[in-house]
């Protein structure tokens, strides 16, 4: 098979001696039509249940979506060769299944007002092609994921603009269902912060990658732990600030807590002190309880996670809702098109999306989605470990960690395990900035994975003639 | 680098093992308990997935399911909602069941056990599941009549009633009308909007049109009870002498009085009765010696002589529960055995009741156990239950019942209620007109069962006009009328 596959002028290029690693890009094409054959048999399936007949435009949206598989995965074999073979298809295949459920939630959607006339659905698949135009643009533009590494500074400025500019905006632009993480202009709205955590993930690991044999040595041991010195919490302290300011201005428990959190996550890898992780942790639980305190909104979410059905046409609505969704889909879902988690209204297509796929999946079907996320971000953390200069070690494992941060946040929230913060499914929820930053992080992967599984350039071969003095 | 990034990235696998079993335990461990919460709407929804079986009278539907787009797939509707509405009760989205929807749901919603093989088998021929069907022992020809009597009796203006007819030889429930009454239909639409209005309407309405007064209010049964007076004296006999229906009572009086009160019991038309026979009391409804028969049976007897015929007992379910008919405990003053004799004072009975006595009498002193679910249909309609009668009580024997119905028979020949009588068929009825509180127009009563020698059907028949300018109120000229109407709905219907 190895060999088969490997045509043979690309054998010759390597000098014998190196270790053969192969591309892969065949599997990566026969998962990419995998991934395909999924979203088309779902969306056949759920027009079935839905209208009694399969959508009409099913060959011509199949085409559709194949075409923009088809020309991610040339770019992919052209520009990084060496990516990556699962990546790309697992994350077609979440955002294939996405736009089948936004469609399945249209009808609903759309009579309550709660999607544009057309449906979110069409909306959603030209946010698709735009995502993965910019995944394209971006493996073929960004040969070289250090580049990023110079750039560190003025993506922390753009990532702090992005991330705090709703809080800035008044509240008639930025607010939707009580977080401020908005930005909404003439019916078009961007979540910005979306792409600012790519910005910062990117700048944590340029800073913290510089900065980690202060924040990792210089430190006093006391009780087991390594205590850092106190201007040396500077960085820390100042995030932290910022996470607050986010949660009060925002009331956004979960973009404050992805922030932060991928934050500490990378100061621990740069570092690997555990002593950094608990001070974060205590840090964000103290603040956001305190927080809690003052601000009604995150004080709601609280009472309403530890009493979800204390008040369930109200303020415990949604989650309420959400929780009878998982319950009615059992072992084995009701089906696609054939469940009532629309009830939960707004948002059931964005944060609550999730519920869907319990309710007509089944948790047979929702485990087989974590397990997609799961290997989204395994093979990232897998990058991190293979890739050889440092900053795209951490910038790898920041990326994973913060897409395995959004993921739990989110899904926890929806299934009651941390209150609802309002983040959206990663590729599932509907939203053309969530998908594009999304698409963004998998093009990053897919870039440093290929540099992480490049063969070295051949080393220029020693002469064979004694070393001579050379003399002036 | 790479052992940190280990451990973060089982950190990150830590989360997902997190999701996952958080998943099985909302999903699969406390699925039922989330399931079964009452705001969840899945319940609702599947209830109307399903077409749910029919409720049908004399081999037609009246309440049938039909396909509705939206979420829920089938309407429930009833054919002459207001003429059924007691007996079918409704099938609302926001505001449950009652009566034969609520009592027979699983069979009408296809999850009773006796329809599991059906449905699977349903399943496997993909024809989907559906409810089996109830057939109700109901006359059409009677529940239109005593329907009509009803809308019209006291020109049909602020008139509030109940008929209850039944088969005295079995208990079946012939006719079982309220009024006024309202349409299941408007609580049964998917408009939850227009549910709702219905709903309130029904709600502020002063003459409370969902209330079911056959089965579910009390009221004084008023000279209706009489027959049960008039057996307590043939059971016990009056001074040590035994009772029967020519027995003389002496009662010269046109007024009773009684010591310690101010109350006392008088006459229609405040007319002494003379020394009467019972029978010739009873035919006039003579309340002078009914009084006195009262006092001479005393308190004790008189109440455990209406405790055999049904009174401080458990309502019978029809499947719907009656309430219960009461008759005052441990009376110690004359006033009040002189006026319970006569069905005043804390005397209560429902309509049910008040056809239940008559149907005792008709059927040899037996009283049946009323019922109003002939038989249950599976899914193809093919029968899978059918009620046997049953016998209730056994107040009186068949002698008595012979004496009762002689003057019952009388009272329709030639006493108050003549206007009950039919030409060729011999009726036997008694009428009751109850007086209430001051101010408040007397109850009319008619209790009776026809053709006397074979009884078929046993009518009670209850109207309350609360039109101020009603006038004089009797059972004998507001309630007989009705009554008669239904026995020859009924007959007829049989002929």
């Amino acid at each position: 098979m190895r060999m088969t596959s490997t045509p043979l002028a690309a054998q010759a290029a390597h000098p014998p001696g190196e270790p053969h690693v192969p591309k892969r890009r065949n599997i990566e094409a026969l998962l990419l039509v995998f991934a395909l054959g999924i979203a088309l048999f779902a969306y056949a399936d759920t027009g079935k249940a839905m209208t009694g007949k399969t959508p009409p435009n099913l060959a011509a949206l199949g085409a559709e979506f194949g075409i923009t598989l088809l020309a991610a995965h040339l770019v992919v074999r052209r520009f990084a060769p060496y990516a990556d073979p699962v990546l790309l298809p697992v994350a077609s295949m979440i955002n294939g299944l996405g736009l089948v459920l936004i469609y399945r939630l249209d009808p609903y959607n759309i009579a309550n007002k709660l999607a544009p006339k057309a449906g979110a659905a069409p909306n959603q698949a030209i946010y698709t092609v735009l995502g993965m135009a910019v995944f394209i643009v971006l493996v073929i533009f960004l040969r070289d994921h250090r580049v990023l590494q110079r750039y560190a500074y003025i993506s922390a400025l753009v990532g702090l603009f992005l991330i705090a500019l709703p809080a800035v905006l008044p509240a008639s632009i930025s607010e939707v269902n009580g977080a401020r993480s908005w930005i909404r202009l003439g019916g078009f709205s961007v979540q910005p912060a979306e792409f600012g955590k790519l910005l910062l993930v990117s700048f944590f690991a340029a800073y913290l990658h510089a900065k980690r044999d202060a924040l990792a040595l210089a430190s006093r041991r006391f009780l087991g732990l390594y205590l850092p010195r106190g201007r040396d919490l500077g960085p820390i302290l100042v995030c932290w600030a910022f996470a607050m300011l986010i949660l009060i201005r925002e009331t956004d428990l979960g973009v404050s807590l992805m922030f932060f959190g991928a934050f500490v996550i990378i100061l621990y890898m740069a570092t690997e002190r555990t002593s950094w992780l608990l001070f974060g942790l205590l840090l964000f639980v103290g603040g956001a309880a305190a927080v809690a305190n003052m601000s009604s909104h995150v004080m709601v979410r609280v009472h309403a996670w530890l009493h979800p059905f204390s008040d369930v046409t109200g303020q415990t609505r949604q989650l309420a809702q959400s929780l009878y969704a998982f319950a009615n889909g059992g072992l084995f879902g009701t089906g696609l098109g054939r469940g009532y988690s629309y009830q939960i209204g707004f948002a059931n297509n964005a944060d609550f999306m999730l519920a869907t796929v319990g309710e007509e999946l089944g948790l047979v079907g929702l485990t087989a989605l974590f397990v997609a996320y799961a290997i989204i971000v395994v093979r990232g953390v897998k990058t991190a470990l293979l890739v050889r200069d440092p900053y795209g070690k951490l910038f790898a494992a920041g990326l994973a960690a913060t897409f395995a941060l959004q993921v739990f946040i989110t899904a926890g929230g929806v299934t009651r395990i941390i209150p609802l913060t309002g983040l959206p499914m990663p590729f599932l929820a509907y939203g053309g900035s969530a998908l594009m930053a999304n698409w963004i992080l998998v093009a990053l992967l897919i870039r440093i994975s290929d540099a992480a599984r490049r063969p070295l350039p051949p080393a220029i071969p020693l002469s064979d003639e004694m070393t001579q003095v050379v003399q002036a | 680098m790479n052992r940190p990034i280990k451990k973060v990235a089982i950190f990150c696998l830590a989360l997902f093992a997190a999701l996952f079993v958080n998943a099985n335990y909302i999903q699969f461990v406390n699925a039922s308990s989330y399931s079964s919460h009452p705001d969840n709407r899945r319940n609702l929804i599947y209830a109307f997935q399903n077409p749910r079986g029919q409720i049908i009278v004399d081999g037609k539907p009246i309440a049938t399911s039909t396909p509705s787009s939206g979420i829920l797939k089938y309407q429930r509707q009833y054919t002459n909602g207001p003429l059924y509405a007691q007996a079918t009760g409704y099938f609302s989205v926001n505001f449950g069941s009652t009566s034969i929807e609520h009592y027979e749901n699983s069979l009408l919603q296809g999850t009773d056990a006796r329809l599991a093989t059906q449905q699977f088998l349903n399943t496997i021929e993909n024809k989907g599941k559906s409810g089996g069907s109830v057939v109700l022992t109901l006359n059409a020809a009677a529940q239109q009549a005593a329907y009509n009597g009803l809308s019209k009796a006291g020109g049909g203006k602020e008139i509030e009633g109940a008929v209850v007819a039944l088969d005295p030889k079995t208990g079946a429930l012939l006719a079982l009308v309220s009024a006024p009454s309202f349409d299941p239909n408007s609580l049964a639409t998917h408009d939850t909007k227009a549910e709702a209005s219905a709903a309130n309407a029904l709600k502020s309405d002063p003459l409370q049109p969902n209330l079911d007064r056959a089965l579910s209010q009390t009221y004084p049964p008023g000279s209706t009870f009489k027959i049960i007076t008039s057996a307590a004296a043939m059971d016990n006999g009056i001074n040590g002498q035994p009772v029967d229906e020519n027995t003389v009572i002496p009662s010269p009086l046109n007024v009773l009085t009684f010591k310690d009160t101010t109350a006392s019991l008088s006459n229609d038309a405040g007319e002494t009765c003379g020394n009467t026979t019972l029978i010739q009391a009873f035919t006039l409804s003579c309340n002078t010696v009914y009084g006195t028969v009262g006092l001479d049976v005393g308190g004790a007897k008189l109440q455990a002589e209406a405790e055999k015929w049904g009174f401080n007992q458990t309502g019978p379910s029809v499947p719907m529960n009656a309430v219960t008919s009461a008759f005052p405990k441990n009376l110690t003053f004359d006033a009040s055995v002189a006026q319970s004799a006569i069905g005043q004072f804390n005397v209560r009975m429902t309509p049910l009741q008040g056809a239940m006595m008559a149907a005792t009498v008709a059927n040899g002193g037996v009283t049946m156990a009323p019922y109003l679910v002939k038989q249950e249909l599976d899914t193809k309609g093919n029968v899978i239950s059918t009620t046997e009668p049953k016998q209730l009580y056994n107040p009186i024997t068949s002698q008595q019942a012979g004496q009762l119905k002689d003057m019952m028979v009388s009272v329709v020949q030639n006493g108050t209620g003549t206007a009950a009588q039919i030409n060729g068929v011999q009726v036997a009825g008694k009428t009751g007109t109850a007086q209430r509180g001051t101010g408040q127009n007397a109850l009319a009563w008619f209790v009776s069962f026809a053709p006397a020698d074979n009884p078929k059907v046993a009518v009670a028949v209850l109207v309350q006009d609360n039109n101020p300018n009603a006038g004089d109120v009797y059972g004998g000229t507001l309630a007989a009328p009705i009554a008669k109407d239904v026995i020859q709905a009924v007959l007829g219907s049989q002929r």
